[in-house]
């Protein structure tokens, strides 16, 4: 085994079980600033995964969007909401248990998929850069899908500022 | 013009709604104070998506045009629409073209990764629209739709996932070309897929958001939403059903049963007209659920079926919408002051949902009976006609003071939208036949 793919695998298997202490953390916090910051980590995680599998601009894009954007206006919105920051001590047994068993079912999922599927594994790791690709893809294969996504993200806007506007 | 003609019927129908949209949006400051001119603009919008759509196939032809028409009658009620401030009616229009958008590009878009972006843009001007509307209830009632539409949308994503890592593309699921060894992934993909779709028919046990929703938001809106929701969803899982029976149809004909019985429970018990018929919606839910699980028959009756409920529930809605977003209970129908025209149309609206022949609603709970009878045989079809009878039983409580109604001479402003859905359920009332071919071919049958 070369020296570069030990590292790749110490790296993976050293994020991975931090990934999984910080979901299991931030599930558990009884207090949502300190929920918010263990799901940091966890983004932040897969941002690794999403290099060490050489997909760069999903890893930037990762960094950006989740780790820098949704989770600022998350904090800002549990910070602006009052008497919120606290959890209630205990949620409902029937929220709990099926919180768990939905859980479960994902989890269940995930593993038969990745034992069951036969995967692709590259002899070595790609070295290039992927957002070109997903670029041409993007304007190509996918650019219907792309422009309504803009129809979806304007319609989030209408409805963010017709909301949120005084009267 | 080689461009022009070289553009998909659907795209055609969603760029020039695209363009109302935007029309809508650089005129907002102006438009707020015109309401007349507004919904003007929206109804043009809407008669033109209509247009490419008839160059269309048979599918396409019935999702956009039950759509326009939703979004029709939706368009009609804006300036009368029960809204918390008065001065957005421009942003209502515009999420009407954008909600009606994502209803077509959800019924007939041409891959999975589309139909999930517009099923996304149907849910977020839903929630939107709902949440606009006067009072407290309607923005709770919002938030709760947009969590479980999220919550059901991450499921759907995630069996796109599954279907790619299945057969590699995001085409709609078609038998036999499938990996044997990729059978289950692509089975539990199909599933919730199926799953993200069933959240906007609103069946057994996806049907908290939506409830709260058809309750809470202003009528006009409220209609709109359950509408263009019906119709994109029946149309979409006809279409993942016709691909995918194996997984799919027991699973349906299951949640189909179930909200019968639910539905039918939950509206008995009911002591008021807009909680009534969004119950009673589960009921009819679980109706067009069962029926998509019966086969290229099935499938038929179900969109016949949606098209008539479709214009049936407008008729419904548009004749309440005026009157605020609040309960509108049995005993006090008489007192609430309708006009002639709208407890005409509510009458209509109730006798073709309780299927009281020969309106329209009759033909249409005929066709699923049969569809039913002939796929599954007896005790389905049993539930299916114990839930109709007693649909008859919530349906027609009102109807006694909606007929003294008929006969007051109550003065109100005009109801273009009444008159439009309630010429639309003549029609059908009169033309089933027609109604039924259209189905047939739109399901290649």
């Amino acid at each position: 085994m070369a020296a570069t793919d030990v590292f790749v695998a110490i790296v993976f298997y050293l994020v991975a079980a931090t990934m999984i202490l910080a979901g299991a953390s931030m599930v558990l916090a009884r207090n949502m600033v300190r929920s918010a910051l263990w799901l940091v980590l966890t983004l932040a995680g897969v941002a690794v995964m999403y290099v060490l599998l050489s997909a760069d601009f999903l890893a930037v894009a990762q960094i950006l969007v989740y780790v820098g954007a949704i989770m600022i206006l998350m904090l800002f919105a549990i910070m602006l909401t009052p008497n919120q920051v606290d959890l209630p001590s205990a949620a409902p047994q029937a929220q709990r248990i099926s919180a768990a068993l939905t859980a479960l079912a994902v989890f269940g999922i995930s593993v038969f998929v990745m034992l069951s599927h036969r995967w692709n594994v590259r002899a070595v790791p790609l070295d290039a850069p992927s957002s070109e690709r997903l670029g041409v893809l993007l304007m190509s294969t996918y650019v219907l899908p792309f422009e309504i996504a803009s129809l979806l993200l304007t319609a989030g806007m209408i409805g963010a500022i017709v909301i949120a506007r005084e009267e | 013009m080689n461009v022009l003609a070289s553009i998909p019927p659907p795209l055609g129908s969603v760029l020039i709604l695209v363009l109302g949209t935007l029309v809508i949006l650089l005129l907002t400051g102006r438009l707020s104070n015109s309401p007349t001119i507004l919904a003007t603009i929206g109804v043009l919008s809407l008669l033109g998506a209509a247009l490419p759509a008839m160059g269309g196939d048979a599918l396409t032809r019935v999702s956009v045009l039950g759509v326009v028409a939703a979004g029709l009658v939706g368009m009609l009620l804006v300036p009368s629409a029960e809204l918390h401030n008065s001065t957005q009616r421009p942003e209502v229009a515009a999420l009407i073209l954008l909600g009606s958008t994502g209803a077509i590009v959800l019924a007939t878009a041409g891959e999975l990764l589309s139909a999930a972006l517009g099923l996304e843009t149907l849910s977020l001007s839903a929630a939107v629209l709902v949440a606009l509307g006067r009072g407290a209830r309607p923005l709770e009632a919002a938030f709760r739709y947009f969590v479980l539409a999220a919550i059901s949308f991450a499921a759907l994503v995630y069996g796109l996932g599954l279907l790619l890592l299945a057969t590699g593309s995001f085409a709609w699921p078609r038998p036999g070309v499938v990996d044997p060894t990729y059978s289950y992934i692509w089975t539990i993909g199909v599933l919730l897929i199926g799953l993200g779709f069933a959240y906007k028919l609103a069946v057994f046990p996806l049907l908290w958001g939506p409830l709260d929703a058809y309750t809470a938001g202003a009528p006009g809106l409220a209609g709109f939403v359950m509408a263009a929701s019906k119709i994109a969803a029946v149309v979409a899982l006809a279409r993942l059903a016709a691909g995918a029976a194996v997984p799919m149809a027991p699973i349906l004909i299951g949640i189909g049963l179930v909200s019968i019985i639910w539905g039918t429970f939950g509206a008995l018990a009911q002591r008021e007209v807009r909680r009534m018929l969004a119950y009673s919606t589960v009921a009819n839910a679980g109706l067009m659920a069962l029926a998509l699980g019966c086969g290229p028959e099935g499938r038929a009756a179900a969109i016949f079926f949606v098209v008539i409920y479709v214009l049936t529930i407008l008729l419904a809605f548009a004749a309440m919408a005026g009157r605020g977003t609040g309960p509108l209970p049995f005993g006090e129908v008489r007192g609430e002051g309708l006009s002639a025209t709208r407890a005409l149309g509510l009458t209509l609206a109730l006798l073709s949902l309780a299927g009281i022949p020969p309106t329209p609603g009759f033909w249409a709970k005929l066709a699923i009976l049969d569809a039913s009878w002939s796929a599954l045989g007896f005790w389905p079809t049993l539930v299916a006609v114990i839930g109709g009878v007693a649909g008859v039983l919530y349906y027609l409580r009102p109807l006694p003071d909606l007929l003294a109604l008929t006969r007051a001479h109550v003065s109100s402003a005009p109801a273009p939208a009444v008159w439009f859905a309630g010429a639309a359920v003549v029609v059908l009332g009169l033309a089933p036949g027609f109604a039924y071919a259209v189905a047939r071919l739109a399901i290649g049958g």
